[in-house]
Formats: structure tokens, C-alpha cells, sequence
């Protein structure tokens, strides 16, 4: 048998040596750990918070359980959305530039190294570490779920909505400081794009949305019959829906409120869409519509900045 | 066999005219054509901005040539990218290290992007580490390291495939003297190994040690190439031989001119009296300490020093019987001696006489060298 195997030894997988190094190296400096704790540390403070405050006003807590698993879980959910949109990108917006300006990117590039392993180490890197921060929570999730109050389906929404928002942040941090000189640039210019999606569209849609009450009517946002929906307003309520499906907060909020009220996880239906058909207009859940897009995006993204990696300088 | 070749490669910087925008492209290379024998050592020596760095990072593949291609060992620089890649070494002139690896890890990691099985990584890395002499800092931070030590553990790592071809662009840079004696030998050591080497550098002294071969660029242009006999020959197609003495510089002259086999005489125009002021420092003189300056209390000067500069093509005989012609006439010889043919002084060759003559110098100490005049 020992004959055989030395006749005929292992083939040996070996894992990209790229990977191997920006795992290493992330993994080698303290800031890994600090981010980690510290993140912990808010969540569960928060989670702790709400479950004292909770217990305080409601003595009896066998009967409230529900309430407050579905509080905690509510604020994990944001948190992990805050999370993935401001710090995620972190994790990449000097994944390349800082290889230049270390002028250590001529040494690499020199190598018979492919682009796209270059490029998707570093982003497996970044992602894998955000997919630790996100397990290591798992404890607190599950203390939701004990407390009841919480379905499967939610969580299944709220998961889709992080990891694209994951996938999308990390990679536009990858595209920027491909192209950018600078990490300082490159983290000013990821940031600018990041809070524009994830704050700056539900501000614009309250600002206009309450502009746009104040202008129709209450008319306009409450139920009405079938006749009084015309479909100028049912194309501004697509094009509103398509608005919130943008940013991962309004995505969640609308789509956990739309399935807390129809049971419904797929599809969405609006008060805007309301009466189009007589029977009402379904649309896909703004979670289906964020996590189809920002994966189209950030493959998009991951695409470009190969290709980018992979031409030599032109200046 | 010629193991580089250039054609026609041309890099211009800048954006090109489009609409009602202005070119602003700078030439850094211009119509390039080289060819750098097998196992030759060769050198690009030229000025900051001569295009010297432009053209080694075109040849890595690291930056796309505007015009023209490039072949190492048959391969073009631009549609066979990978496989330049493989055989080629690079260092750049300026580099950084991941500061948080071992000297042993740093080589690992880039051995096994040349795709280095694993099992014979730990005795290449020995090996390399041994022939640039850092076996003792193996385990070491490569952020602990010396410039020197960074800059041989650099040229270990672009050594980690066993390439056929080194580019290394001024590796003697920033370098103490004993270290760039060090790089010197290994580079020696490289070239025993059937390496094909391209080096650049400004420091000419260090280059001529090392070359068999070399470039004069200029601009992005060639000046001059071939082998250093070659490049000799085509720059000063004459010797040149320094004389200095005591006495009238005109009878010196005179002496001279009618001299066999002297084609012209003349001072060194670099020796031009010059002011009070201490002059800048050239590259070579950076590591001379300078001479003590002048005071009024200080030395008085010994004598008046004078210099010429003789162009000749004769034999001994007739360098012997110039030098006898001027004792004879009364001159009071100094030294007499051939002209130091270093490729700088080549790259900026003696220039005609002017037709008024130069003024006398005064040297204050006569073993301190000529401020402009380099070994």
C-alpha cells in the first residue's frame, strides 16, 4: 500500500498563495480583533438594553417573550446592516491601492499571478472576515429565536439583504482603489457612493414623499377605491418601490412590514398599486429586488477591476 | 542569440491632442531599438528623466509601450505577456515589502506565485537566502531589515523562479559603499550563472564595474551602445591625456600643439574659476567628504596649478617624447597621464576649444580632487 501511494502520491490542492497572505495578514494585526470585539460589544449591549428595558415594563415576561425577541432581532438586522454598508468596504478600499503606495504592486504584478486571483483573494479575503463578524453574532440571533416572535422567513430576508449588501459594498471598495492612486481617495469616494445608497436614498424618499403628501392630498397614500388609482400613480409607485429596493434599510423595513402584514415573502403589494387590475398589483419583494441587483453589481464591479488589474499602466 | 530585442519602442507620457485640447505628451522613449546578447550584463546609464526606468518596467510588462514591441527570449512584451513574466526577474528602483512577513515567508509567498511546487520551496528558500547572504535573518520580520538587506532580499525574490533574465532597475541605489560593493559582487555572482542582466544606474563608476554592455540614453534616445570598447571608441575615437604643471600655460600649449600625434590642447573647460561658493555635489562626489573650505586664515595655497587637456592619437613614442619636449622647454610637469575613461566623461565628451584662452586656477590643496572630475 505504501508502494502504491509513492507510486501514485496525493495531488496536492493548494489554496491560492494570494489568499493564503491577505488572510494571514489581515488575521496577524490587532485591528481584527478590536473591530470584532468592539462591534460584539455594541451589539449585545443594545440587545442586553432592550431586553432589560423590556422585562422592566412588562413583568411578565413569559407573555411578552415574542415582543422582545422580535426587538432584538430587529435591531441585529440593523446593526448588520450598518455593519456591512460602513465597515465592510473598510476591509477593501485599500486592498489595491495600498499595495501601491507600499510599491509592493510591481512586485506582484510582475508575477505570472492571474488578475483574478489577485483580485478575488482579496475580496474572499475581506468577504470571509465579514462573514466571521456576522457568525460571530450568531449567539445573540439565537437568543431572539428563543424568545420567539421571530420566523424563518425574516431572517431569510434579512440574510439575503446583508449578504448582497456585503458582496456589493466590499467589491465597489475593490473597483475604487483599483482605480484610484490613493486609499484616502478611494476610501472618500466608496464612502460618498455607500452613504448615498444606503442614507441618501430613504432621506430623498421621505423628503419628497412628504413634499408629494403635502402637494396631493392624503388622497394619495391611503387606500382608496379602484377607480380613484390611475396608472400615473401606479407607475410612481413602481418607480418609488424600485427607489426603496435601493437601499438595504428601506428594502428591509418594507419588506419585513409587507410580510408581517400579508404573510406574504415573495411579493409586495402597495397601496400605491392598488386597483390597477381590480385585484391588486404584485411586485417582488424589495429584498428579491436589492439582492438581485447589488449581486448584478457587484459582479459588474468584480469584472472591472480584473480587468483593470489585468492591463498594464498606461501612464 | 540575442535574449532582449527592441523594436522601434517608443513611450510617450501625457494625452494626445483630441478637439480643442492640447497634446500634452512628453517623450520618455523614443524609436528604442536594442539587442542585449545572451548572458550579457547590460547597462543603461543616463540622467534623471533619461528613460531608463520607463523602458525596464515597459520591458517587465508592468507598462504598455505607446509604439513599437520588445522580445525576451522570443517573447513579446506585449502579447505574451505570462510568459515574459516567467522569465524575467524584476526588481524595481524603489520597492516595499509586506512588512509583516518573515524574510522566509516573503520568498515563500512569491515562489509559490511562480508556481514553485511546495515541496521544493523550503530548500529554494534556503538556497536563495544563502546566496544573498541572509540565512541568519530567516526568520526575521522583513521590516527589521537594512536598506541593503531589503534591497538583496528583493533581488532573492525576483530570483524565486530561477529566471533567465534579471531587470534590475538601479540596484545600487541608496545604498551604503559596503553594500553596494556587496550587490556588486552578487550581481557578479548572477552573471557566472548564465543570467542575461539589465541594470541601469546613474552612478556610472558602478556600471562599469559590472557591464559588458551598455546604453547611453539621453532623452529617451540612445547615444551610444554596445559593448564599453564599442561605445569608448564611438564617444572619443581619441585619448586623452591630463597634464598638469607649473608655468606659462601658453608655452605648455604651444609645446603641445607642435607635438607628433596631438590633435588638440586645451584647458579643462569644467575648471573655469568658479565662486567663493561651494559647489553642489554631484552623485559620485555624495559619498567624498568635501574639502575643507578656504578661509583667509586657513593654508596658503602651495603654488599655481595649471591643467591641460591634451587630445592625442599618437603611440608611446609619442607621448614619451611630449612629455620630454616639455621638461625640455622648461615646463615643470606635474603629472602626465592618461584621462580616467569613465562613461560619464564619455557621455559628455570634451568639447572644442575655445578661442580665448582659458584663465589660470588656483588650487589650494593639491590633494584634494577637481570638483567636477569623477574617477
Amino acid at each position: 500500500m505504501a508502494e502504491l501511494n509513492a507510486q501514485n502520491p496525493k495531488p496536492q490542492i493548494e489554496i491560492s498563495p494570494m489568499f493564503q497572505k491577505e488572510l494571514r495578514s489581515r488575521m496577524r494585526t490587532t485591528r481584527t480583533y478590536t473591530v470584532l470585539t468592539v462591534y460584539l460589544a455594541i451589539v449585545s449591549t443594545l440587545a442586553m438594553f432592550l431586553y432589560i428595558g423590556a422585562t422592566i415594563n412588562a413583568p411578565r415576561a413569559n407573555s411578552n417573550s415574542g415582543t422582545i425577541g422580535a426587538s432584538i432581532f430587529v435591531v441585529l438586522v440593523g446593526m448588520q446592516i450598518v455593519f456591512v454598508s460602513f465597515i465592510a468596504p473598510a476591509f477593501t478600499v485599500g486592498a489595491i491601492s495600498n499595495e501601491r503606495e507600499r510599491q509592493t504592486y510591481d512586485s506582484l504584478r510582475v508575477t505570472p499571478l492571474a488578475s483574478q486571483q489577485i483580485v478575488i483573494s482579496k475580496l474572499l479575503s475581506a468577504l470571509g472576515y465579514t462573514a466571521l463578524m456576522m457568525l460571530a453574532t450568531v449567539p445573540l440571533f439565537s437568543v431572539a429565536f428563543l424568545l420567539g416572535g421571530v420566523e424563518m422567513a425574516q431572517l431569510f430576508m434579512a440574510l439575503s439583504v446583508v449578504l448582497a449588501s456585503a458582496f456589493l459594498f466590499t467589491t465597489l471598495g475593490l473597483f475604487i482603489s483599483g482605480r484610484m492612486k490613493s486609499t484616502l481617495g478611494s476610501t472618500i469616494l466608496t464612502y460618498v457612493i455607500t452613504l448615498g445608497l444606503v442614507l441618501g436614498v430613504p432621506v430623498m424618499l421621505l423628503v419628497g414623499g412628504s413634499l408629494l403628501v403635502r402637494l396631493a392630498g392624503p388622497a394619495l397614500v391611503s387606500v382608496g377605491p379602484a377607480s380613484a388609482i390611475t396608472p400615473g400613480m401606479v407607475m410612481l409607485g413602481v418607480a418609488a418601490l424600485l427607489l426603496l429596493s435601493i437601499s438595504p434599510i428601506t428594502a428591509t423595513v418594507i419588506s419585513q412590514l409587507s410580510f408581517q402584514a400579508t404573510g406574504n415573502v415573495m411579493s409586495v403589494t402597495s397601496p400605491f398599486l392598488y386597483g390597477l387590475s381590480g385585484n391588486g398589483v404584485l411586485l417582488p419583494s424589495p429584498f428579491i429586488i436589492l439582492t438581485v441587483l447589488y449581486v448584478m453589481l457587484g459582479f459588474i464591479l468584480l469584472a472591472l477591476t480584473i480587468r483593470r488589474v489585468a492591463r498594464p499602466e498606461q501612464q | 542569440m540575442d535574449m532582449i530585442e527592441t523594436r522601434d519602442l517608443t513611450k510617450l507620457y501625457g494625452e494626445a491632442r483630441s478637439g480643442l485640447r492640447r497634446s500634452t505628451q512628453q517623450v520618455a522613449v523614443h524609436k528604442l531599438n536594442l539587442k542585449v546578447p545572451a548572458g550579457a550584463v547590460f547597462g543603461l546609464v543616463g540622467p534623471t528623466g533619461a528613460g531608463k526606468t520607463t523602458i525596464l518596467r515597459m520591458l517587465a510588462t508592468l507598462l504598455a509601450p505607446t509604439s513599437g514591441d520588445a522580445s525576451i527570449a522570443g517573447y513579446s512584451i506585449q502579447s505574451d505577456v505570462v510568459r515574459v513574466r516567467r522569465t524575467i526577474g524584476y526588481m524595481p528602483d524603489v520597492f516595499g515589502m509586506y512588512a509583516d512577513m518573515t524574510c522566509a515567508e516573503y520568498l515563500d509567498f512569491f515562489a509559490s506565485c511562480y508556481g514553485v511546487p511546495k515541496a521544493d520551496r523550503a530548500t529554494l528558500i534556503n538556497d536563495l537566502l544563502q546566496l544573498v547572504d541572509l540565512s541568519h535573518r530567516k526568520d526575521d520580520l522583513v521590516d527589521r531589515l537594512s536598506r541593503g538587506m531589503k534591497q538583496r532580499l528583493g533581488l532573492a525574490r525576483s530570483l524565486a523562479h530561477d529566471p533567465q533574465v534579471l531587470l534590475l532597475d538601479e540596484p545600487t541605489a541608496m545604498l551604503d559603499p559596503r553594500a553596494r560593493i556587496e550587490m556588486r559582487e552578487l550581481i557578479g555572482e548572477l552573471r557566472g550563472m548564465g543570467k542575461t542582466i539589465v541594470l541601469s544606474s546613474p552612478i556610472l563608476a558602478d556600471l562599469e564595474d559590472m557591464c559588458t554592455h551598455a546604453a547611453l540614453l539621453v532623452n529617451g534616445a540612445i547615444k551610444a551602445s554596445g559593448t564599453l570598447a564599442a561605445i569608448r571608441a564611438k564617444l572619443r575615437p581619441h585619448r586623452v591625456i591630463a597634464i598638469r604643471f607649473l608655468g606659462e600655460p601658453e608655452l605648455a600649449m604651444s609645446v603641445c600643439r607642435a607635438a607628433h600625434g596631438v590633435i588638440e590642447a586645451h584647458p579643462p573647460p569644467s575648471l573655469e574659476p568658479k565662486p567663493a561658493t561651494t559647489p553642489p555635489p554631484t552623485a559620485t562626489d555624495a559619498a567624498i567628504p568635501a574639502p575643507a573650505p578656504t578661509t583667509p586664515t586657513g593654508p596658503r595655497p602651495l603654488n599655481i596649478l595649471k591643467e591641460l587637456l591634451v587630445s592625442f592619437n599618437g603611440d608611446y613614442n609619442d607621448a614619451s617624447n611630449l612629455l620630454r619636449a616639455l621638461m625640455h622647454t622648461g615646463v615643470q610637469v606635474v603629472s602626465f597621464g592618461e584621462e580616467a575613461d569613465s562613461l560619464e566623461s564619455m557621455s559628455n565628451p570634451v568639447p572644442a576649444p575655445v578661442a580665448t584662452p582659458e584663465p589660470d586656477i588656483a588650487i589650494a590643496d593639491p590633494s584634494s580632487p577637481s570638483p567636477d572630475r569623477t574617477k
